[in-house]
């Protein structure tokens, strides 16, 4: 359990860390950093949870590393400010988010299903 | 130092998702609630942190340690994705729709009431001072 946890927290500030490197640099009047952050992490989860691995590969790869890679509460914060600032953009980003981040997630799922 | 701060942040946001989220499993739940009851805490928390915690701390280093390193980390888009998958695998799709719905609406609900908490206890703050 310990071990567990430090596996979690190891992965956990890196995913952290990545996430916010990324959206520095992609966000702007639109949040591409979060978008594309979300899209790749649910890809590789996807591709991830059926290969699996040793447990404390996978604690600190798909709970720790990708968990906090991606992020929901962003998301949720952004739609609301974005809804504020351009009606339009944030049908875009709904849109986008869900259809293309469940495409990546099944992307990654279908490719592990072959291997 | 900002990236120490983040990196501690995402550090306790993970580990504590997975003590929730090993805390609230139930083996025979058809609906992946520890996903969405961490989702929507975090998702609230984060709308009072962006109107009131944040004014409450002031240190930008810190603010973005709670707000992108804790709150970003704590919550999860890639678990909330990937068990969407599983369930229309499992062809629940009923239950698929469901969490969609669930989490994406009230998602947004959760942000809003957070926000509105924030606003409420600072004017209230604002009014004793």
């Amino acid at each position: 359990m310990i071990i567990t946890t430090i596996a979690v927290a190891a992965g956990g500030a890196f995913g952290a860390l990545v996430r916010y490197m990324v959206s520095e640099r992609l966000n702007s009047d639109f949040p591409w950093g979060t978008f594309f952050v979300n899209m790749i992490g649910s890809f590789l989860l996807g591709l991830y949870i059926t290969i699996g691995g040793p447990d404390v590969l996978n604690s600190m790869y798909a709970a720790g590393f990708l968990g906090a890679l991606t992020t929901f509460s962003t998301l949720q914060f952004e739609l609301v400010t974005l809804y504020k600032k351009d009606k339009r953009k944030v049908l875009y980003y709904l849109v986008l988010t869900y259809t293309l981040g469940l495409t990546a997630a099944w992307t990654g799922y279908l490719i592990a299903a072959k291997i | 130092m900002k990236y120490v701060s983040i990196a501690v942040g995402g550090m306790l946001g993970a580990v504590l998702r997975f003590w929730v989220g090993i805390a609230l499993y139930q083996p025979h739940a058809p609906f992946p609630f520890p996903t969405l009851v961490i989702n929507l805490i975090g998702s609230f928390i984060l709308g009072w942190f962006v109107v009131q915690g944040s004014q409450l701390i002031r240190n930008r280093t810190l603010v973005l340690g709670v707000q992108t390193g804790f709150l970003g980390s704590f919550t999860t888009f890639s678990a909330f994705s990937i068990e969407l998958i599983l369930l229309m695998d499992q062809g629940l799709y009923a239950i698929a729709i469901q969490y969609f719905l669930i989490s994406t609406i009230m998602g947004i609900g959760a942000v809003l009431l957070g926000m509105k908490c924030g606003s409420v206890l600072l004017g209230k703050e604002g009014a004793e001072q």
